[in-house]
């Protein structure tokens, strides 16, 4: 190598890492050195090729996660489900008025958007093919105060005594029947299952990992006897008939 | 906490990001699981960097760091004193070799884990040194030695030839709605 550029300088140089002053000083060497020359030009292609490695790559379907080993099972499903949910929801903004103009967002915005609201403690109604959801909630001491809808989703707003706020997603789905996943971190709890078409996710912030745990346990067992009521599968049918866009 | 900006930063690099996954945990399955818990992290989070690159390193950093967890939690652990590792190759070697894409993904593969860190942070990630060394938390002149010993270590591979290993990185097209 050049007594006067050395390795990291010329790697510096191939990187654009260098101040004007040090490139134009590598550029007069590499234009009177053949050798520095063919090494520059080297370290150039071969920046490229570990460049283009990432154009080739298959992009996770997030749409359809598939379990490979336990800690997928442990982690990454009920992830995957929120990654759908979160990151890919784009929902065609509804005309109707009793549409939520949140309805478009990711599922933890959507829940934000409503913890985040200045709502009144009134208790709602469960509306019909969902009064099986009242007897979990009200034994867990969480009462009803927010329902909204959206392409073919239904969003319910739980809140307890102590501001304690839970988000219940439901909406129809394809994908086979998933047992309960939990994620359960210190900020953000999050539990997702599918059962019989329907398509369930739960989520709540900064609330006991225990007491979320059992509520979604419970909803879980629950929704096991009702997901196939024909009164639930209207309702959610209901909630999707959206006006066509195109 | 997680808005419309924080999304389009994500959506965009989210190439780099899965690519990064990748280079880190070598076999497909893995990576997506780091990828899928890196996005569920950084969306999940209470507060994020407002500045766009300042995310997207601090976005990296939970990857790196979720994998670093991984590792540990496995016993493998690597070392990343580079010093011990990335050293010991002749400067000015392999300046003959005829550069080629494949050989220089299949040599890619062989470096260790130190030395894919680097250069994936840098050439796929794109990300300048003072972005990697704010990732990686060291000197930036600790970033300019380690890429071109990394650099180095993949020209020395190139040259050996011997045990190159294929790319992990493809796996068939699953076809949307298709059930396995």
């Amino acid at each position: 190598m050049s007594r006067h550029v050395s390795e990291h300088q010329l790697n510096a140089f191939v990187d654009g890492e260098l101040s004007p002053p040090e490139a134009a000083q590598i550029a007069s060497v590499i234009a009177t050195s053949p050798m520095i020359a063919q090494r520059v030009a080297r370290l150039h292609q071969t920046k490229a090729a570990i460049a283009a490695m990432a154009d080739d790559l298959v992009l996770p379907d997030v749409t359809q996660p598939q379990p490979r080993s336990l800690w997928r099972v442990a982690v990454g499903l009920a992830g995957v489900a929120a990654m759908l949910m979160l990151l890919f929801w784009s929902a065609p903004a509804p005309e109707p008025a009793p549409v939520s103009d949140a309805a478009s967002l990711p599922l933890m915005a959507q829940h934000d958007h409503w913890a985040g609201q200045e709502t009144g403690s009134a208790s709602l109604d469960l509306p019909d093919g969902f009064a099986w959801l009242g007897s979990v909630m009200q034994s867990s001491g969480l009462q009803l105060v927010y329902l909204a809808q959206g392409a073919g989703m239904q969003h319910f707003g739980f809140k307890g005594q102590n501001a304690c706020r839970i988000s219940l997603f439901m909406t129809t789905s394809t994908h086979h029947d998933s047992p309960l996943q939990l994620t359960l971190s210190e900020r953000v709890q999050h539990a997702h299952w599918q059962i019989d078409g329907f398509a369930f996710e739960m989520i709540a912030r900064d609330m006991a990992s225990a007491r979320f745990a059992a509520v979604a346990t419970s909803l879980h067992r629950e929704s096991h006897d009702h997901a196939p009521d024909a009164a639930l599968r209207i309702a959610l049918l209901q909630a999707a008939r959206l006006p066509c866009t195109a | 906490m997680f808005d419309q900006t924080h999304k389009d930063v994500l959506l965009q690099m989210r190439r780099k990001l899965f690519g990064y996954a990748c280079v880190l945990c070598q076999d497909t399955p893995s990576a997506e699981d780091l990828y899928q818990e890196t996005l569920l992290r950084a969306m999940s989070a209470r507060s994020a960097p407002a500045d766009q690159t300042a995310y997207g390193v601090w976005v990296f950093r939970i990857m790196r760091n979720l994998w670093i967890d991984g590792l540990r939690a496995k016993g493998r652990l690597p070392e990343f004193d580079d010093v011990t590792e990335i050293d010991d190759i002749a400067e000015g070697s392999g300046d003959d070799l005829v550069v080629n894409a494949l050989a220089v993904r299949q040599a890619f593969q062989t470096l260790s884990k130190a030395h894919r860190d680097i250069l994936a942070l840098v050439d796929i990630c794109g990300f300048s040194y003072a972005e990697a060394a704010e990732l990686l938390q060291v000197p930036p002149g600790t970033i300019m030695s380690r890429v071109s010993r990394a650099r180095n270590a993949l020209t020395h591979k190139m040259r050996e030839e011997v045990n190159i290993i294929s790319l992990p990185l493809r796996r068939p097209l699953r076809i949307r709605g298709e059930k396995e």
